[in-house]
């Protein structure tokens, strides 16, 4: 296989800036989730901030074509045709152009369900506490720290314990590192860190410069006669992997285990399926296993080639997570439109890549025995974005950036599409009169998605208990969306 | 109050003794000190883990023999050079390892790379003539102490019916438990 010089200097200059689980493992399937068909759920929450406005009025052209078409889905903007993206001419100049597939020749949401007036009614509209609340149906105001605990279980908490899961059985995948593996695992009592879901950032923890590092080499020749250039790799044969962890085994057995940091943990089978992963993509010459080509998303980087984008990375190796261990809860956080503090345009090219990743991702889980038919995919904004631009980086078309955080009603006024075995073919919604002791906004809200997730895992009752356990109002199922 | 172990409360009634003897001789008043305790009489403290950048300093030094450095990185095409740019392997390996929430793998996949590269020398298997031996030194060199006689049989049997077992093995297998993970 040809190396791409050009992948290679990207991967590494950009970086310098179930199959083996423990047999004891047998998921338990909870009361209630015979119900549904969906045996699998994955909420992807496009982090960083999205607007309504943008996204499914379209006010900026059809950025997200592959989820809502080309027509705008919400009333106030239009009924024709929204165009391509308006993306600045200087701008345009300036940047690399984006690769994406053409679009579907009907926008996803036809397939399922879009509640275009879903609220984030709660909680301050930031990266952890939005994103917080996706995995846990919670409003929080949570520090954006690595050592903060949401007080109610995350939805991996849940499902590992109530189905007697695996840490590979959920896994919490996202663009941003760091603070974010906070949302492993709450502190909660019942719960906690022996339940989290395991957690992988693609941009930090896949990277060329590893092996690249490790290898002690500090000068690549990349055009080598005869032949492709010899890339350093992570080398290894699963029976010197077998071996290592036979002899680990007779230290440990007679060594006590580190006291706890109220961190996550996962067990010595679990790291050895998911170091077993990681490992068939380090050991690949080519460096096509940390991000190929043939994903097709990304920035042209010349002659034919791609570059990743942080999400595009992020939904390549959710996928590969996917196919390998098939895991029944997968939350994902989305970050490429977060530019947009700084760079309006750069926004509507993020929302371009979110819209295609999204799309890849349901082609890949349509795509694939075991996860087909088995299902259930939930795309919202973590929060959306002010209503007001911050007058940062203004372009020729009187465009700047746009924050978030204060919570008006661009912040919080989101919206959720759901697909799926469950999901009825409803298209757009917008429910009004939804009532609850609590509920002031009369919709459905963020917390709903979250409560709809695990009801179709059978969990809906142990995650309404955790929370009224917490003084919290629990999410209801959002009936008009099921079948 | 609690007894004090007997190793700390000695050590603590040493100090107290010759504190007070110095600060007698500077006059009258007398002090009374509450007493301190000083470390585990047995030393059987829960371990806690190494953090990543513990981890990554210790590997280099125990396994590179140097600690991290920072370099330029070259990327040359037919000899003439594409790119350079700064590599700091400590900042950019924890960079690595926080992207999981628990970077075992990707812990026991660095070293796999590290006991790879031509920095650390370590012999192919066919020339370890004395596996006991090369077991021992690397118990000593990496947990500090010696194998017992159940470790040491358990490793050398493993070596015996095993040719995937050797001296990169060995080593990757002593980092990865959890005695080296810990302090």
């Amino acid at each position: 296989m040809r190396i791409s010089r050009r992948r290679f200097l990207g991967a590494a200059t950009a970086a310098a800036t179930g199959a083996v689980l423990a047999p004891r493992f047998k998921v338990r399937w909870a009361r209630g989730a015979s119900d549904f068909r969906a045996r699998r759920v994955v909420i992807v929450g496009v982090g960083g901030g999205l607007r309504r406005s943008e996204a499914l009025g379209m006010a900026q052209g059809a950025t997200m074509p592959n989820l809502f078409g080309r027509v705008p889905v919400i009333a106030g903007y239009g009924d024709a045709d929204a165009g391509d993206p308006v993306i600045a001419p200087e701008y345009a100049a300036g940047v690399p152009a984006l690769v994406l597939p053409a679009p579907r020749s009907t926008p996803l949401f036809t397939e399922g369900a879009l509640v275009a007036n879903l609220r984030y009614d709660g909680g301050a509209p930031g990266h952890l506490q939005g994103q917080g609340c996706l995995v846990s149906g919670f409003y929080n105001n949570i520090e954006n720290r690595a050592d903060a605990r949401l007080p109610v279980p995350t939805v991996f908490e849940i499902h590992r314990r109530e189905a007697n899961a695996p840490a590979t059985d959920a896994w919490y995948v996202s663009t941003p590192g760091g603070f974010f593996s906070a949302l492993q695992a709450s502190d909660n009592r019942e719960f906690g860190p022996r339940f989290g879901g395991s957690f992988l950032s693609p941009p930090g923890s896949v990277s060329a410069l590893l092996p690249i590092v490790t290898s002690g080499v500090r000068e690549i020749d990349v055009d080598v006669s005869g032949g492709p250039p010899e890339l350093p790799i992570i080398a290894g044969t699963p029976a010197e992997a077998a071996a290592v962890r036979r002899l680990t085994g007779i230290l440990d057995g007679n060594s006590p285990a580190p006291a706890s940091d109220g961190a996550f943990r996962a067990t010595a089978a679990e790291n050895a399926a998911i170091e077993d992963h990681l490992a068939e993509i380090y050991g690949d010459s080519t460096y096509g296993a940390i991000f190929p080509d043939s994903f097709g998303i990304g920035v042209d980087a010349g002659g034919g080639e791609l570059d990743a984008t942080g999400d595009a990375l992020t939904v390549y190796h959710a996928e590969r997570l996917l196919a390998k261990f098939k895991p029944t809860v997968m939350g994902m956080t989305l970050l490429d439109v977060d530019l947009c503090h700084g760079d309006f345009n750069a926004y509507l090219r993020g929302q371009q890549i979110a819209d295609a990743c999204v799309r890849h991702l349901w082609d890949f889980i349509q795509a694939t025995d075991g996860l087909r038919d088995q299902t259930t995919l939930l795309v919202l904004p973590e929060h959306g974005r002010h209503l007001y631009s911050n007058g940062q980086n203004p372009d020729s078309l009187g465009r700047s950036g746009i924050d978030h955080g204060e919570g008006d009603d661009g912040d919080r006024d989101v919206f959720l599409l759901a697909l799926g075995p469950d999901i009825a073919p409803v298209g757009v919604i917008e429910p009004t009169g939804v009532k609850q002791t609590g509920r002031t906004s009369d919709r459905y809200e963020t917390i709903d998605a979250v409560m709809t997730a695990m009801g179709m895992l059978g969990h809906d009752g142990v995650m309404k208990g955790a929370l009224e356990d917490e003084g919290a109002r629990p999410g209801m199922l959002i009936q008009e969306i099921l079948r | 109050m609690t007894p004090r172990p007997r190793s700390a409360s000695l050590l603590a009634l040493a100090l107290a003794a010759a504190l007070g003897s110095a600060l007698a001789a500077c006059g009258d008043t007398t002090y009374e000190f509450d007493q301190v305790s000083v470390g585990d009489e047995d030393g059987a403290r829960t371990p806690r883990e190494r953090s990543n950048s513990q981890f990554v300093r210790a590997v280099y030094g125990d396994l590179v023999g140097r600690a991290p450095e920072s370099y330029d990185f070259t990327i040359t095409a037919g000899g003439a050079e594409l790119v350079r740019f700064p590599v700091d392997e400590q900042s950019l390996l924890v960079g690595v390892l926080e992207g999981m929430g628990d970077s075992q793998p990707l812990r026991a996949l660095m070293v796999a790379g590290l006991v790879a590269s031509a920095e650390v020398a370590l012999p192919d298997r066919a020339d370890v003539d004395d596996p006991a031996g090369f077991i021992g030194d690397q118990f000593r060199r990496l947990l500090g102490r010696e194998p017992s006689a159940y470790e040491l049989r358990a490793f050398v049997d493993e070596w015996r019916a095993d040719e995937a077992v050797g001296p990169r093995t060995v080593v990757r297998a002593l980092v990865g438990s959890r005695e080296y993970q810990s302090f």
